[in-house]
């Protein structure tokens, strides 16, 4: 499994955490685990993509942080706002605009 | 992580110009995912000293984690600074607008734009002082 993807898989690491948290808060390495699990072991992305992502995303005003206790242990939870709730809104339809559009491509040059 | 590769991470963070407030955050979070990692192995049947070294070869070198962050906070800053120089032309293409029908304003700007430089300078000085003293 490689650890860095191909260069279209920009955006991709902020779509599915923004979709990830849209359905409960999660702490970095909850959605690192997650974000495997989603995908069925075919996107892995790491802690050097993580961390600074969710700290871009906090600044921006998608997601806030909270410190919360969980199992003893105290965690920063990430929690999606209405701002980022909206980002997700438009990056869902980027990316069904973009995915449509490859595939078809791709299924153009597959016939040719 | 080892302390020393902690200290290391911490420095590039540093050195990246990343504020200490946002440092300190990322490197406890370090240590916990690193931590939820070792548990992790540990839970899977591997010994504590060998969780720990395959905690450190998941987690990737302090240098390469800590390129992630410059990365964001470069491309954070940069957008902050278009910003600026938007809201600067702005500023200046209005006082044009304003100068061009009253030419003796000139200089009232040219004032207000200086003492506003001289305060952000002595304010940013002042908080530099206070955080890092």
């Amino acid at each position: 499994m490689e650890r860095t993807g191909p260069l279209f898989m920009g955006g991709v690491p902020e779509l599915l955490v923004l979709r990830l948290l849209s359905q409960s808060p999660m702490y970095g390495y909850e959605l690192v685990k997650s974000i495997r699990l989603v995908t069925g072991d075919a996107i892995s992305i790491g802690e050097g993509v993580v961390y600074p992502l969710l700290h871009g995303l906090e600044r921006s005003g998608s997601l806030r942080a909270k410190r919360q206790k969980n199992n003893g242990r105290t965690r920063v939870y990430y929690y999606l706002t209405a701002k980022g709730r909206k980002r997700l809104g438009r990056l869902t339809d980027e990316w069904a605009r973009v995915s449509s559009g490859v595939n078809v491509a791709l299924g153009d040059t597959s016939h040719a | 992580m080892r302390s020393a590769q902690l200290s290391r991470f911490r420095r590039s963070l540093c050195s990246a110009g990343l504020p200490f407030f946002q440092v300190r955050r990322a490197v406890s979070e370090l240590v916990d995912h690193e931590n939820d990692l070792i548990d992790e192995a540990i839970a899977a049947g591997l010994t504590p000293a060998e969780a720990a070294l395959d905690a450190e070869q998941r987690i990737g070198t302090p240098e390469l984690i800590a390129s992630g962050y410059a990365r964001q906070f470069k491309t954070a800053q940069a957008a902050r600074g278009q910003l600026h120089v938007a809201s600067m032309a702005y500023v200046l293409e209005w006082a044009d607008d304003v100068c061009a029908e009253q030419p003796q304003n000139i200089i009232r700007w040219g004032v207000a734009l200086a003492t506003g430089a001289l305060c952000t300078a002595a304010f940013m000085g002042a908080l530099h002082a206070v955080l890092f003293a």
